[in-house]
């Protein structure tokens, strides 16, 4: 049970030695500053599209979405329009809903809120499922997009804006940026989740605990360098600038840990194709959703329709011939 | 303090600790959710188990009526009745109420409440074999029944009696 | 010295809790009372299934071909070509246990392994560990594949599999939670075929299918008899509303063809809701010269093809197509069924159509397009009859049906395949006067089972058809308790059986109707003499001291 998480603890654990011994004891930057990071970048790339090519190239033989509402009937029965859509239109919105608000997850803990017996409100501990995914995802994407000042020059007005956000509460110098702490928040509350309820550390497996590691690894040494060791910034600028275009240079005065979490950063890169992250694909073209319910309208082709063998009504007839007749039952042949 | 007075008193904290005594006999990643989630409709075995448990503790502080305890037992019986439990085990969680109460309570409640908590055993058996009586009656009938009543209906068999579809 | 346990010691040893290890370690135990029996190799014959014989699932040996595990890796590779969703779903799954307590059977039996995320895994084990580049590699490190969450396809495995992929109904519930939308339904689709591959099909499934090739519907009734059972429904009729209904068989040129599942003809309390069609066609037919025809050859609506194989589905359901062809239809209606309608949303046009020799369907009685069926050209009676009512185009009578306080349970396959949620609703509450719906979180896109779909509906497995209708039958006792519903409405064939049964242990207060019987016994038929009992040959609401 234990080793469940206890490998992919110890794993994540050294890898992070790894790298801050190769470039602090055996000064080898270069290959995991540089090395590494286009390795897994190549890596991501071509396994992402490889893995999205794969799904795109299995065929689509039947329109079966989850009608989750009324169906487009009698013109004075009112539609379900988005979780039951018969056009593109509707289908467009419960895919936005459904990837930017995890709508499904949310369905979760509608029954959530409750008055029980004495008239007090009450609520499912599921909710927390919903708000820790949200939480984790858009400080994820937030984090990400703020990192995005690392490698362009000059900075967009859009990151700006993003770090402002971010950064708005004012406090502390460099000023706390609220999306690391939430995204280190949310990523132990969802391993917490996966540790301590019995359910889900049931259905969990060693592969779900790496990456949560990974990212709590990454998080925390990303935090480390902000706000404690404070990581030479124009060091580091330089850097990813070098590989940003193509001409990689190994800046002074930055240390092991900045390797480590740009390691870590690969590793979850370079992993990303190969597992069950790849859902953040996985989830544009999930036929169950991004499908109108409209067969009945407009017939929906399967590339390999078969032909088969069925029994028809002449075998039919030719079995039971005697018997319709005595029945008084219409036949085609009368011998 | 008298018996039923102190049971009263510490009724939450006695039934709270007989429902998780009782949930145990589920593997634990069911356990979880059983005690967990509030809702009855999204938890059925959960809130039976709860209801029963806190009706057949009320029953426990009056004189004991067979009939109304077998009442009380029904939810949570019937439940276990088709569930993968053996008899003693389906019917066992009864029995943990003598070592909850021993230990809530700061005098020791007695042979009395001993003896109630083994009739409401008894009755607890009672009805799981009814439960199950009445599961194998539906087993031997339910097919007999619903196509040889139609075929009678038409005609096409005669007369059927509840004897003949066993 | 002894070697006895004292009785201490023995209560010891029970552990109450089994080890909390992993789902991967656990060896499957085939319970009686849970399982189904398998097929008969007659009935696999008949459709030239592989590997008929007579096995036991109880038996240590189950009789594979000597090749089975090539057999199932091969279909595994051939499915993930075929279906996108099925790849997806194999490879997208988070393991956040939104779904788990989504599930009847979970619920209901307590069974970790009925999670769906976990049905769904038994299956994604193997994938992993066969199919995938990190599954590959790490399967040649030792104690490597359980990093990846991978296991090998051994005879244990394809145990589990046959278990629990028999104990799930296709209702689609946990689908409707998931993030990513995974269909537990489709991956147990995918599950069954693959154990088909192997002849390892339940003889309630294999055999249905096996009658409905054969002679046209699941029971294996012949023409003659099918015939015989609506002409005494005819008498039955005729003495309650002294009208003669006589209904029409495989007449060509009719203006439309009518399909139900053969459970209404032959199994109570279907039997009253085909009454409740006859009757109604029989209306339509003296009113507004409106002509249906029953047909022997297509006399199944339902197809356990579908619990079987894509290919079997559609063998079976070719037969509609091709009759109403045959016969010179302008278009289809189907009766009340779950999966049947499934099926035809969602399967028929596109794998047995087009249907360019039928008519865009439109009610010639009140002149509406059925816009949404104008492809497939079929059209559910639920939606045919809300448009009659809506057009005031019947006559009728709600006072017969007021001793019915009625609730309705929403069939998976129409809701969640579908969304037929409405225009039964409305039937119903057009012949009956007290309607109480069941709690939000039970009807409607998150109906729950009645835990005997998808082919389980058999004698032996009842202890899991009923711990698997709990959540069903809690709502309804529930409704029961608060207003005082003695009945069930529903519009699926399989409901009406399942729903009895389940109702007869956990609520036997409430009877199961289907909604159009309570149209025909609200229906005023022209020249009907005055009614005294409904179809059940109930006294009606009024008349029960007529007999003293």
């Amino acid at each position: 049970m234990k080793q469940k998480y206890m490998l992919p603890l110890t794993g994540v654990f050294l890898l992070f030695l790894l790298a801050y011994a190769g470039v602090e004891g055996a000064g080898m930057q270069w290959f995991f500053g540089i090395v590494v990071p286009y390795a897994a970048v190549l890596a991501f790339l071509a396994g992402f599209v490889y893995r999205v090519m794969g799904w795109a190239s299995s065929a689509v033989p039947f329109r079966i979405p989850t009608t989750c509402g009324q169906q487009k009937s009698l013109p004075w029965i009112k539609q379900n329009r988005i979780d039951n859509p018969d056009t593109t239109a509707g289908v467009f919105v419960r895919m936005v809903l459904e990837i930017f608000l995890f709508r499904s997850l949310f369905r979760n803990t509608k029954a959530a809120f409750n008055r029980n017996e004495k008239n007090k409100l009450t609520y499912s501990w599921e909710i927390f499922l919903w708000l820790g995914a949200l939480a984790f995802h858009y400080s994820f994407l937030t984090v990400l997009l703020r990192h995005l000042r690392f490698f362009l020059n000059p900075v967009p007005a859009c990151i700006k804006v993003v770090e402002y956000f971010d950064g708005i509460i004012q406090v502390g110098l460099p000023i706390v940026m609220l999306s690391g702490f939430l995204l280190l928040g949310a990523a132990l509350f969802l391993l917490a989740r996966r540790i301590f309820d019995e359910k889900v550390s049931y259905i969990s497996l060693a592969a779900d605990y790496f990456p949560l590691f990974l990212i709590i690894g990454i998080a925390v040494t990303g935090i480390f360098m902000r706000y404690f060791t404070k990581v030479d910034i124009l060091g580091v600028k330089t850097f990813t600038m070098g590989l940003a275009t193509f001409h990689p240079v190994i800046p002074e005065g930055v240390g092991g840990l900045f390797y480590a979490h740009i390691f870590m950063v690969s590793i979850l890169f370079a992993y990303i194709p190969v597992s069950k992250l790849m859902h953040m694909g996985g989830i544009f073209l999930s036929p169950t959703r991004n499908m109108a319910n409209n067969t009945r309208m407009k017939r929906h082709i399967n590339p390999w329709n078969y032909d088969v063998d069925i029994h028809t009504y002449e075998q039919y007839e030719d079995h039971f011939r005697d018997k319709m007749i005595d029945a008084g039952l219409p036949v085609d042949k009368k011998e | 303090m008298n018996i039923n007075k102190s049971l009263e008193k510490n009724r939450k904290k006695i039934i709270d600790q007989w429902f998780e005594a009782t949930i145990k006999s589920y593997p634990p990643e069911t356990a979880r959710v059983l005690g967990r989630i509030k809702n009855r409709f999204d938890n059925p075995v959960g809130s039976a188990t709860q209801e029963s448990l806190e009706n057949v503790f009320d029953q426990l502080l009056k004189d004991l009526d067979p009939g109304k305890l077998e009442d009380a037992l029904d939810p949570v019986i019937r439940i276990r009745a088709v569930q993968k439990f053996t008899a003693s085990d389906a019917v066992g969680f009864v029995f943990e109420l003598k070592e909850i109460v021993k230990n809530i309570l700061e005098n020791a409640p007695g042979e009395d409440f001993d003896r109630k908590v083994d009739q409401v055993a008894l009755a607890a058996f009672n009805r799981f074999m009814k439960c199950r009586e009445s599961i194998f009656l539906i087993k031997a009938t339910e097919s007999k029944k619903r196509i040889h009543r139609a075929f009678e209906r038409a005609g096409l068999v005669t007369e059927l009696k509840d004897e003949d579809l066993l | 010295m002894s070697d006895e346990l004292k009785p201490d010691e023995l209560l010891d040893k029970v552990d109450h809790s089994p080890a909390s290890g992993s789902w991967m370690d656990t060896t499957v135990q085939i319970r009686p009372g849970i399982f189904s029996y398998a097929a008969k190799p007659e009935s696999l014959e008949t459709l030239s299934a592989p590997n008929p014989r007579q096995w036991n699932p109880l038996d240590d040996d189950w009789k594979l071909p000597e090749n089975w595990q090539e057999i199932i890796h091969n279909g595994i590779k051939e499915r993930l070509e075929k279906f996108r969703t099925f790849k997806i779903f194999m490879d997208v799954c988070v393991r956040c246990g939104a779904c788990a307590d989504k599930c009847h059977f979970f619920l209901g039996t307590g069974d970790p392994l009925n999670m769906p995320v976990l049905r769904a895994e038994l299956l994604r084990s193997v994938y992993r560990n066969d199919f995938t580049t990190a599954g590959k590699i790490l399967s040649k490190i030792p104690g490597g594949e359980k990093l990846g969450g991978g296991r090998p396809m051994t005879v244990e495995v394809l145990k589990q599999w046959w278990y629990y992929f028999f104990q799930c109904t296709e209702c689609r519930r946990c689908s409707v939670f998931c993030p990513y939308g995974i269909d537990t339904a489709e991956i147990t689709i995918m599950g069954r075929e693959l154990l088909n591959l192997l002849g390892l099909n339940i003889d309630w499934i294999a055999t249905p299918v096996s009658n409905c090739y054969q002679t046209g519907n699941h029971l294996g009734i012949q023409p003659h008899a099918f015939k015989d059972m609506l002409d005494f429904f005819t008498e039955d009729i005729e003495e309650i509303t002294g009208v003669n209904v006589e209904p029409q068989f495989n007449v060509k040129g009719a203006d439309i063809l009518f399909i139900t599942p053969s459970g209404d003809v032959f199994a109570d309390p279907g039997t009253y809701t085909c009454q409740g069609y006859m009757i109604l066609f029989k209306y339509l037919k003296d009113k507004y010269d409106l002509n249906v025809t029953w047909s022997t050859y297509a006399s199944e609506g339902g197809n356990f093809g579908f619990f079987t194989s894509h290919e079997t589905m559609k063998r079976l359901n070719a037969k509609m197509y091709a009759e109403a062809k045959r016969l010179g239809v302008k278009w289809i209606l189907g009766g009340e069924c779950g999966h049947m309608w499934r099926v035809i949303n969602q399967y028929m046009d596109t794998m047995n159509g087009p249907a360019d020799f039928l008519e865009e369907p439109v009610n010639p009685i009140t002149g509406t397009k059925f816009e949404n069926a104008k492809s497939t050209k079929m059209v559910h009676i639920t939606e045919f009859t809300a448009d009659l009512i809506k057009h005031g185009k019947l006559e009728l009578d709600k006072s017969r049906n007021s001793n019915r306080v009625m609730t309705f349970h929403d069939s998976c396959n129409p809701a969640r395949g579908m969304g037929l949620l409405d225009e039964p609703r409305y039937c119903i509450q057009n012949v009956c006067d007290n309607f109480f719906e069941m709690p939000e979180n039970t009807i409607r896109e998150q109906t729950f089972c009645c835990g005997s779909g998808a082919g389980l509906n058999a004698g032996e497995n009842i202890e899991l058809r009923m711990a698997g209708a709990l959540p069903r039958a809690n709502a309804v006792k529930y409704v029961h308790d608060k207003f005082g519903v003695n009945t069930l409405g529903t519009i699926c064939a399989i409901d009406r059986a399942a729903l009895s049964t389940l109702c007869e242990y956990w609520v036997p207060e409430v009877e199961v109707y289907g909604v159009h019987e309570l149209v025909g016994n609200a229906l005023i038929l022209p020249g009907e003499k005055k009614r005294e009992t409904d179809l059940r040959m109930e006294p009606l609401p009024g008349m029960e001291d007529d007999d003293e």
